[in-house]
C-alpha cells in the first residue's frame, strides 16, 4: 500500500480526469497496476483508462461531478493499491534480422560501428520491459537497449514502416503492431501478430510491465512462421 | 443485398458511437464526429441512436440500391436526387430495388450522416463498427468506401415517414461559440496569454481531418523551457505546439499527447466543431458551471 501518491487531480475536459503522481520509486509499475485495477472493476460511467509515465487519465461518458464522492473513491482505490507482481508474463518474440526486412539495419551498424552479428547479439541478450502501449493501437515501447545500441530518432521519419518491424531509438525498442510512418531505426521484423482482434478479451499480446526477449530467426524461418500466422488468423 | 457504391465521395466511412475501453492499448475512440446528426438520422429511420451510419466529408455519395429500404440523411445539407429527380432530404427517403441515389452540391456544413433502417451487415471490432483508417480497423474493410464496394444491409426495412424537426437542421453560422474547460496545462500559460487564447477568433485550416484540426489564430506563447511527459488525450483538447500554433484533437486523435492543452472543449459540444468551415470564426469560452468545477477541483491540487 502507499505505492502511489497523487500529486494532483485535474479536470481533463468536462468528462475526464487527469491524475498526476509524485515521483516515487515504483511509480510506473504502480500506475499500470492502477490502470489494470480500473479496467477490472470500472468506476461508474467510466469509458477509458489511459496510463502514461507519470499520470493516469480516466474518461467518463458523462460530466464528472466533483461533489459526488467519485474523487474520494478514486483516492481510496489509489491508497488500497498493491503492485500486481504475479501478473507479469515473459514473452519470447522471434525476430529476423535481415537487411531485406529491415531498411535501417546496415545504416545502424555503420553508425554504431559494429557488425550485424554484434548488433543481433546486443539486441537478443537483453531482457526488455514493456513500458507502455500507445502512439498507434498496440505499438509497444520496451526499455532495455544495450548502452552501445542507442541512437536518437531519425531526423526524417520513414513514410512507411512495415507491420511487425522491430526498431530502436534511445533506450527503447519499439514494435510496430501495424504498418505506419515512423521515426525509429528498423533493425528487424517479427512474423507474429501483436494485435489480434479475434481475441476479444485480450487483443494485445503484450501488456505493460511484461518482460520480453528477442529470439533471432532466419529468413526461411520468418517466412514459414509468417505463413503459419496468416493461416491461423484466416486472412 | 445492399447498396452498390458508384461514387464514394472524398472520405466516406462507417462510424458509430465510438470504440471505448481500448485507449490503454493506444486505440483512439473514433466514432461519428457529429454524434447529434448521426443520432438524428438514426432516429428518423427507427434505429438505435448509436447504430452505425455512413459519415461523408465535403462530398457525398452516389449508389444504386439492390433492395427495398428506407434511409435518412442528417448533418451537412446536400442537394440530392433519386433517379435523376431532386428530392427533399428533410424526411425519410424510401428506395426500391434498382433506384439510383446521388448527392450533388454541398449546401451547408461539412459532414453528412446517412442511416439505413435495420443497419449494416458488418462485424464489430472491439465492440464498435467505427472505421479507424490509420489502423485499418473496423467499418468496411478498415478503410473509406470506394466505387464498386457493396455495402450489405442487415435487415433492410421500409419505415413510416418521419420529418426532421426544423430546429435540428444544420444552419450556417458565421461565428461558433464553443464551451470549454481550462485544459490540464492551463496554469502553465501566463494570464495575458490565457486572455488572448479565450479572446481571439480561430479559423479552420486546410489541415483538418478526423485526427485533428490545425487552427489558424495569432500564435499562443508557450512558457520558455516548458516540458511535460505525454499524458492521456481526449477529443476536444486544444494543444499548443512550440511554434504557438494550435491543434484541436478530434475523434481519431492519438490516445496520448505531449503538447500543453490550454483548453478542452466540452464533450457535448464537439459535434458543432465537426461542421465548421474554413471561413467561419470559432471562439472558446469557459461557462459558469465550468468555473464551478474548476473551483471544486482546486481542492485536489
Amino acid at each position: 500500500m502507499g505505492e502511489l501518491q497523487i500529486d494532483h487531480i485535474l479536470p481533463n475536459g468536462d468528462c475526464g480526469l487527469l491524475l498526476r503522481f509524485a515521483d516515487t520509486e515504483h511509480r510506473l509499475a504502480a500506475i499500470h497496476s492502477l490502470a489494470a485495477d480500473m479496467l477490472r472493476s470500472p468506476l461508474a460511467a467510466m469509458t477509458n483508462v489511459i496510463p502514461a509515465t507519470d499520470s493516469l487519465v480516466l474518461v467518463f461518458s458523462k460530466p464528472v461531478d466533483f461533489t459526488s464522492g467519485l474523487i474520494d473513491e478514486i483516492k481510496f482505490r489509489v491508497e488500497q493499491l498493491t503492485i500486481g507482481q504475479g501478473l507479469v508474463q515473459t514473452h519470447e518474440i522471434p525476430v529476423c534480422y535481415a537487411a531485406s526486412l529491415a531498411n535501417d539495419l546496415e545504416a545502424v551498424c555503420a553508425e554504431l560501428q559494429c557488425s550485424q552479428q554484434q548488433l543481433i547479439e546486443r539486441h537478443t541478450n537483453s531482457v526488455y520491459r514493456v513500458d507502455m502501449l500507445g502512439f498507434l493501437p498496440g505499438f509497444a515501447y520496451l526499455s532495455g537497449n544495450h548502452p552501445a545500441m542507442q541512437l536518437p530518432r531519425k531526423a526524417t521519419p520513414s513514410l512507411q514502416v512495415a507491420q511487425g518491424s522491430i526498431a530502436i531509438a534511445g533506450q527503447q525498442t519499439g514494435i510496430y503492431s501495424l504498418a505506419s510512418p515512423g521515426g525509429w531505426h528498423v533493425i528487424g521484423r517479427t512474423p507474429i501478430a501483436l494485435l489480434d482482434w479475434q481475441n476479444n478479451s485480450q487483443p494485445m499480446l503484450l501488456k505493460p510491465m511484461d518482460k520480453v526477449t528477442f529470439i533471432p530467426i532466419s529468413l526461411t524461418e520468418f517466412h514459414a512462421m509468417e505463413a503459419a500466422e496468416e493461416s491461423t488468423n484466416g486472412h | 443485398m445492399g447498396i452498390e457504391v458508384l461514387q464514394a465521395g472524398t472520405f466516406t466511412t462507417v462510424q458509430d458511437k465510438g470504440r471505448y475501453g481500448w485507449a490503454h492499448l493506444g486505440v483512439p475512440v473514433a466514432g461519428c464526429m457529429d454524434q447529434q446528426s448521426a443520432q438524428l438520422a438514426n432516429w428518423m429511420v427507427g434505429n438505435q441512436p448509436t447504430s452505425a451510419v455512413l459519415e461523408m466529408t465535403w462530398t457525398g455519395m452516389e449508389f444504386t440500391c439492390q433492395v427495398d429500404c428506407s434511409m435518412a440523411l442528417a448533418g451537412a445539407e446536400f442537394e440530392c436526387s433519386l433517379n435523376g429527380r431532386i428530392i427533399n432530404t428533410d424526411q425519410v427517403i424510401n428506395l426500391r430495388i434498382g433506384d439510383h441515389f446521388k448527392m450533388h452540391r454541398l449546401l451547408q456544413g461539412v459532414r453528412a450522416y446517412l442511416a439505413f433502417a435495420g443497419g449494416f451487415d458488418l462485424t464489430a471490432v472491439g465492440g464498435s463498427y467505427s472505421t479507424l483508417v490509420v489502423a485499418g480497423l473496423g467499418g468496411y474493410a478498415g478503410r473509406s468506401l470506394q466505387a464498386g464496394d457493396v455495402l450489405r444491409l442487415k435487415q433492410p426495412t421500409t419505415v413510416a415517414s418521419k420529418t426532421k424537426p426544423q430546429w435540428k437542421k444544420l444552419k450556417r453560422q458565421s461565428i461558433h461559440v464553443i464551451r470549454a474547460m481550462p485544459g490540464p496545462e492551463y496554469d502553465c500559460f501566463t494570464p495575458a496569454v490565457i486572455r488572448q487564447a479565450f479572446g481571439q477568433a480561430y479559423q479552420l485550416s486546410s489541415a483538418a481531418n478526423r485526427q485533428g484540426f490545425r487552427l489558424i489564430a495569432a500564435a499562443i506563447e508557450t512558457p520558455k523551457g516548458f516540458h511535460m511527459n505525454s499524458s492521456g488525450l481526449v477529443p476536444g483538447s486544444l494543444q499548443v505546439t512550440p511554434d504557438g500554433q494550435t491543434i484541436l484533437a478530434m475523434q481519431d486523435a492519438q490516445t496520448t499527447g505531449g503538447y500543453p492543452r490550454i483548453l478542452v472543449v466540452d464533450q457535448s459540444q464537439i459535434h458543432q466543431l465537426a461542421q465548421i468551415r474554413t471561413d467561419e470564426d470559432v471562439y472558446f469560452y469557459v461557462g459558469h458551471d465550468q468555473r464551478k468545477v474548476v473551483k471544486l477541483a482546486a481542492n485536489y491540487q
